[in-house]
Formats: C-alpha cells, structure tokens, sequence
C-alpha cells in the first residue's frame, strides 16, 4: 500500500470516530422531546381515573344523602335540583373547579374537567389554562336518568 | 532535523490526535450511559411511590367496607384511619414490624381536603420511615374518596383526601 492510501485510511478513522461521536451528542440533546415512559403515564391515569371518581362520589353541602353524582344526574336531565341556591349544574361546575385547583392547579397541572350528556353536548366544563406538554385522559360513563352520560377530565404537564 | 525525525515526529502528532479524539468519544459514552442509568434508576424510585399508594389502597386496615359502597376508586374508612394513625404513632413494634417490611423506607400521608363544601385540611400521618442516609425522595400523589361513617349513620358521607406516599432512596 502506497504512503498516501495509508494516510487516507487514517482520515477515514478519524471521519468515522467523530461520526459516531456526533450521532452521541444529537441523540443526548434531543432527548427531551422525547415520549413519557408507560411508568409515568401510568402514574398520571391512576390520578385522572381516581380524580373524577372522588369527585362523582363527594357529598355535597345541601344534603347528606345525595352525592355529587345525583347532581351530575340531574345536570343532565332535568336541571331542577337546587344545592346552596344554586342550580345543580352550576353548583357541580363551581366545587368540581374548587377541588381541582386545590389539587392539580397547586401542583402546576392544568386541567379540562367535562361532563357530556346523551346527545355529546357538553354540559359542565371546566379549564384551569392552556394545556401544554403531554396530556392524560380518563372518561367515566354514568347512566343517568336522561340516559348515558360521560365525565372526563384531561390532565396536562 | 532529519528528514526521518520529522517523519516520526508527525506520526507520534497525528496519534496523540487520535487518541484524544478517542477520549473524548469515550468520555462522552460514559457520561451518557451513566445519565440513562440514573434516569431509569429514578424512574424505578418513582415507581416504588406508586406501589407503595396501591399496597396502602388495598389494606383491610384502611379500604371502606359495609353497605353502599361502590368500587372504582380508592376509597378509604375514616374511622380505620385514625385509629390506625393513632396505633402507628404509639406503637414502635408495629411501625417496626410487618408495616416496615411492607413499606420500608417511606412516608404515607392521608390528607382530608374537601368536607361537604369546606376545603380545610386534616392530615393523617399512616408510616413514618426517613432513614439517615437518605439521598433522594419520590412523592406519588392520589386523589381518594373517603368515606365518614360518623355523618348520617349508617350509610355515613364521602368526603375528598390526597393519599401521598414518599419513597426515600438512600446512598
């Protein structure tokens, strides 16, 4: 081999070993845009899923024995329930946000709290801000008097 | 200088290049495979949170039981909390005991934040176990129904908690 194809070689070593290293160095930085781990989204639907059911099941001020659910019920029927003189969807739309931003909205953790009726109009709805970074959804149907409904919440950040 | 020494003197330059290169290159493996360790490390970390909120969801100690009680959410008695609290904080044998092999070096924390209407807080301290080596910590947590069989006897009222457990990692 002449002196020169030798010389040529080691360019070529050296081309490659900053190659791989500058494929190294992309892939670290890139990392950040990279997807949550099934863990964390695991994490995060336990806390949505759990989130609307303690929710539906809460006792409300104006009676012991009705809970959140008769309300949401009634949102999405008849609308004639009163609770605190306030009617049944407006009182379930104004607690449901009280609990939420004293739980997710402390931790930084927007929200979209919804509850549809048979006909997929939306009835309650409830936004703490934009919702930015990744987003976990939990839907809880209910059967109500009006027929099916569903609540859901979308957990951001 | 002679011809020949020049000759070696660059080829000692042109390898000590290469080696440097090299270094660098197996540096930065290094450095990243060490990063993507400690991240899944954490993660597992975390994860040991998340066990530790299910095993305390399922306890008979604390889980609501009797009539009119629905499934799909954690759900804890209040009754069962505070006395469990209460026994926990007396009681080194049984912090000591089978709660230190199930929950080994943790915080489990039940907090009541909705009652009827009023946000107020009430906190339980369930286990204790900060361990003096601590490095980190890894906090899950949960919303959780729970249920006051003292209201409106028997069938009792739900009020809305946060189930926080902190795992400590150690050195």
């Amino acid at each position: 081999m002449k002196k020169a194809q030798i010389e040529m070689m080691g360019l070529v070593v050296i081309v490659l070993i900053l190659a791989i290293g500058f494929l190294f160095l992309v892939s670290y930085l890139t990392r950040g845009g990279e997807l949550e781990s099934p863990q964390v989204i695991y994490q995060k639907e336990l806390l949505a899923y759990n989130t609307i059911g303690a929710i539906i099941q809460a006792t409300p001020a104006c009676g012991v024995d009705i809970s959140m659910t008769d309300l949401i019920d009634d949102c999405v029927s008849f609308n004639e329930m009163s609770c605190l003189g306030l009617d049944s969807c407006t009182y379930v739309s104004l607690e449901a946000a009280r609990i939420l931003n004293k739980t997710l909205n402390i931790r930084q953790q927007q929200y979209y709290f919804y509850v549809l009726d048979s006909g997929q109009q939306l009835k309650i709805s409830i936004a703490s801000g934009e919702c930015l970074g990744n987003r976990v959804s939990a839907t809880q149907p209910l059967t109500s008097k009006a027929g099916e409904l569903v609540i859901g919440i979308d957990i951001c950040g | 200088m002679k011809k020949a020494q020049i000759m070696s003197m660059e080829t000692i330059a042109v390898l000590l290049v290469f080696f440097i290169i090299l270094m660098f290159v197996f540096i930065f493996y290094i450095s990243f495979r060490s990063g993507a360790i400690e991240e899944k490390q954490e993660e597992f970390h975390s994860q040991q949170a998340v066990q530790i909120a299910m095993e305390v969801a399922n306890l008979p100690e604390l889980e609501c039981s009797g009539a009119g009680i629905e499934l799909g959410v954690d759900c804890f008695d209040k009754l069962k909390i505070e006395a469990l609290s209460d026994l926990m904080q007396g009681s080194i044998e049984l912090r000591a005991g089978i709660y230190q092999e199930k929950f080994g070096n943790s915080k489990i924390m039940i907090r009541e934040i909705y009652n009827m209407g009023q946000i107020k807080e009430t906190n339980w301290t369930i286990y204790d176990r900060e361990p003096e080596n601590k490095k980190d910590e890894f906090v899950f947590q949960n919303l959780v129904s729970i249920h006051d069989p003292t209201i409106n006897a028997p069938i009792g009222i739900r009020t809305i908690g946060v189930l926080e457990t902190i795992f400590y990692s150690t050195e």
